[in-house]
């Protein structure tokens, strides 16, 4: 059992093993990872998961501004298993003091204070977008510079768009980095490669068969 | 004139002559549950039954208005084949044959082609196999990733995100971005 605790601008969850957590939400939050470097940080559209890539477990999770309301969470602990968890919403004094005398014994979460913490904020982004520190000595498979050379050294992955470019961080001189036959690792439409490739091969089959 | 619009088998239904299994991993394969919908306003059908590998098995049969659903081996399951022996979307096709009773006392012989479609493994991203694709498996992957035990998976190919034969980071946040965009589907 796991107990998963946000308000007040910030994130954590209370468990023994917790190697993974996956949130959906309502709101729009600037994302400050708190955990540690065995643990990454992503979001698109409404959800936001924490995974791990390297040894370790999740207590402290992210701090956040902007309105956040968490609708929905699965954790995962080191087996890979489901750990029933539940949410608490931690109200701080700032917002009990929008709220009205009379709610205070009411459930906190009907209280009508905001879900905002600090200012509000437009879109949901990460303030450590990146997937930094990565080398290719430690990485079963190849990576290519566009000239079609491979490529042996630092790279770090934009956590947006999975590319992979080179360089320990991002700079200004990063070079795009590719798989086998010019496939960019960059993919924007978040479609794995597998996936697309597997439906293709299915809608052949399939194709083969009317015609057949 | 009885005529056949529609039918299922195992909760797959279909309008068209095929039906598609997915997900069936290994073992023998049993077909359950085989329905078919008629439909005729001059007609009925009073008895049916369908004919597997020269063994018939009865219909239980529901009559609403003009249409009526024979089902078929409601508690008879019939083993068909093993799994085992199939390659990955390797297809099988199977004439079933439909003997209905009419209540003009005719008996009517139909012939269903249905065709299987197998998926061996499962779904890419379902790494622990369980049909459905969340942080539960981007965990499981990443574990396999740093232990080196992704490999062992066989075929590997629910871990291989990106299709380059290796399992990496770059299938992790892959795996993770794909699931959190909803790009990636369950099942």
């Amino acid at each position: 059992m796991a107990k998963l605790y946000y308000g007040g601008g910030s994130t954590t969850i209370e468990g023994s093993d917790i190697r993974g957590v996956e949130i959906r939400y309502r709101g729009a939050i600037e994302i400050e990872d708190k955990t540690s470097n065995s643990f990454v940080i992503s979001h698109q559209k409404n959800g936001i998961m924490i995974f791990p890539v390297g040894e370790g477990t999740l207590n402290e999770l992210f701090d956040y501004t902007g309105e956040f309301r968490i609708l929905s969470v699965i954790v995962a602990d080191s087996n890979a298993k489901r750990v029933p968890t539940t949410i608490h919403r931690v109200m701080d004094y700032s917002e009990l003091l929008t709220g009205n005398s009379e709610d205070m014994t009411t459930k906190s979460e009907d209280l009508s204070a905001t879900y905002i913490s600090g200012k509000k904020v437009a879109k949901t982004l990460l303030k450590q977008p990146n997937l930094n520190n990565q080398h290719t000595s430690g990485h079963d498979g190849a990576l290519y510079l566009s000239d079609g050379n491979l490529w042996q050294g630092y790279f770090h992955v934009h956590l947006a768009d999975n590319n992979a470019m080179t360089g320990k961080e991002h700079t200004e001189d990063s070079q795009d980095l590719y798989y086998a036959d010019n496939k960019p690792t960059k993919n924007p439409s978040l479609v794995p490669y597998n996936v697309i490739i597997r439906n293709r091969k299915r809608k052949r089959v399939l194709r083969n068969r009317r015609r057949y | 004139m009885i005529n056949i619009y529609g039918y299922s088998i195992g909760g797959n239904s279909g309008k068209f002559e095929e039906i598609y299994n997915r997900d069936l991993t290994d073992g023998d394969f049993s077909i359950s549950n085989l329905s078919i919908r008629t439909q005729s306003d001059t007609e009925t059908v009073t008895k049916a039954k369908i004919n597997i590998r020269q063994n018939e098995y009865p219909a239980n049969i529901t009559t609403d208005g003009n249409r009526q659903t024979l089902i078929f081996l409601e508690n008879t399951p019939v083993m068909i084949f093993n799994v085992n022996k199939l390659k990955d979307l390797q297809t099988r096709n199977y004439i079933y044959t439909f003997i209905l009773t009419t209540s003009e006392l005719e008996t009517q012989y139909v012939h269903r082609n249905i065709i299987y479609t197998f998926n061996k493994y499962s779904n890419v991203g379902d790494v622990d196999g369980n049909g459905q694709i969340n942080v539960l498996d981007v965990v499981a992957l990443s574990d396999g990733v740093i232990s080196g035990n992704c490999k062992d998976i066989e075929d590997g190919y629910p871990c291989d995100l990106t299709g380059d034969g290796g399992y990496n980071v770059l299938d992790i946040t892959t795996l993770a971005n794909s699931i959190l965009a909803g790009s990636i589907k369950n099942g």
